[in-house]
């Protein structure tokens, strides 16, 4: 419980660094930047959200084994850090047509696009949502592998 | 699992990270090569996380502090998961993002190179490997 209670309030001063930075940037270039607005305003939700209901986050993953668990720890920590990311990437893809062709060209060098990245956002977060209905499912799966290979171990080792 | 030593699972944890680090950046190297001029700074990068990689997985085992907790052992598994679930999505949306762009690249214009999109395919395979076996990978990474 307290290792999953400071794992979520260390993503949370991590996103709370990234919210200062993108305020920071924000403040400098004026409110016209609105991907960066996008990403500060919920890198600010998401680390206030984490900090507060840290406990009952931690309280509500409940699993049958230790591998369901780490998913569903690696999902949320993927989704927390990626959400800012993800809310700048679709306002970055519906504001693409006012890109100027450098913005365009640095993309370009990169090998993305707003489109690609787009795109790929909306995959990340519906696989995540797959992953976390799926993760009992998984986490049986993984325990009846190594149930297999320990049997198979003990027959090779009874031989 | 039995007597987890904490200390050489994390600090090779750590090691992976960096030698992904590294092997990411030299892909950088070879996309930016293939299309401006020839750029140092992701070589130096990438050399510097492959030497750290390397340094980190044989120091881990000798100089983090080896404690075997049986009480906290049932967590290594999920430890493992996590960390590769964390991977799985990082590298499933490069690799998503790859092909889209290079789906939607301008007749004529240089495609992405192939490589980086195959390093990402195959750590998206072997993440959902460590996933289903992260008791062995557990007993495997602290040998």
């Amino acid at each position: 419980m307290r290792l999953g209670v400071a794992v979520l309030r260390t993503i949370a001063v991590w996103l709370l660094v990234f919210f200062i930075q993108s305020l920071l940037f924000v403040v400098q270039l004026g409110t016209d930047d609105k991907t960066r607005l996008a990403y500060c305003l919920i890198a600010g939700l998401v680390s206030g959200f984490l900090w507060i209901y840290a406990r009952e986050v931690v309280a509500s993953i409940k699993s049958a084994s230790p591998v369901d668990r780490g998913l569903r720890y690696g999902v949320l920590c993927y989704l927390a850090l990626t959400l800012p990311g993800a809310a700048s990437n679709a306002v970055a893809f519906f504001e693409a047509a006012e890109m100027n062709d450098l913005q365009e060209d640095f993309l370009k060098a990169l090998g993305t696009s707003p489109e690609a990245s787009f795109v790929a956002t909306c995959f990340a977060i519906m696989a995540a949502i797959v992953f976390l209905m799926l993760s009992r499912k998984i986490g049986a799966f993984a325990e009846q592998v190594e149930t297999v290979r320990l049997v198979r171990e003990e027959i090779e080792h009874e031989r | 699992m039995k007597g987890t030593d904490w200390g050489k699972l994390v600090a090779r944890a750590t090691a992976v990270m960096f030698f992904m680090s590294g092997i990411s950046y030299a892909f950088e190297f070879f996309k930016y090569l293939s299309r401006t001029s020839l750029d140092g700074w992701a070589v130096a990068h990438s050399l510097v996380f492959l030497v750290a990689g390397v340094v980190v997985w044989l120091a881990g085992a000798k100089f983090a502090p080896s404690e075997k907790s049986d009480d906290e052992s049932h967590l290594a598994p999920a430890f493992v998961a996590a960390f590769a679930a964390f991977f799985f999505f990082s590298y499933s949306y490069s690799f998503v993002e790859s092909i889209v762009f290079r789906l939607r690249t301008e007749p004529g214009a240089l495609p992405p190179p192939l490589a980086p999109m195959l390093f990402d395919l195959f750590v998206v395979a072997g993440c959902v490997f460590i996933v289903v076996n992260a008791k062995s990978v557990v007993r495997w990474v602290t040998r």
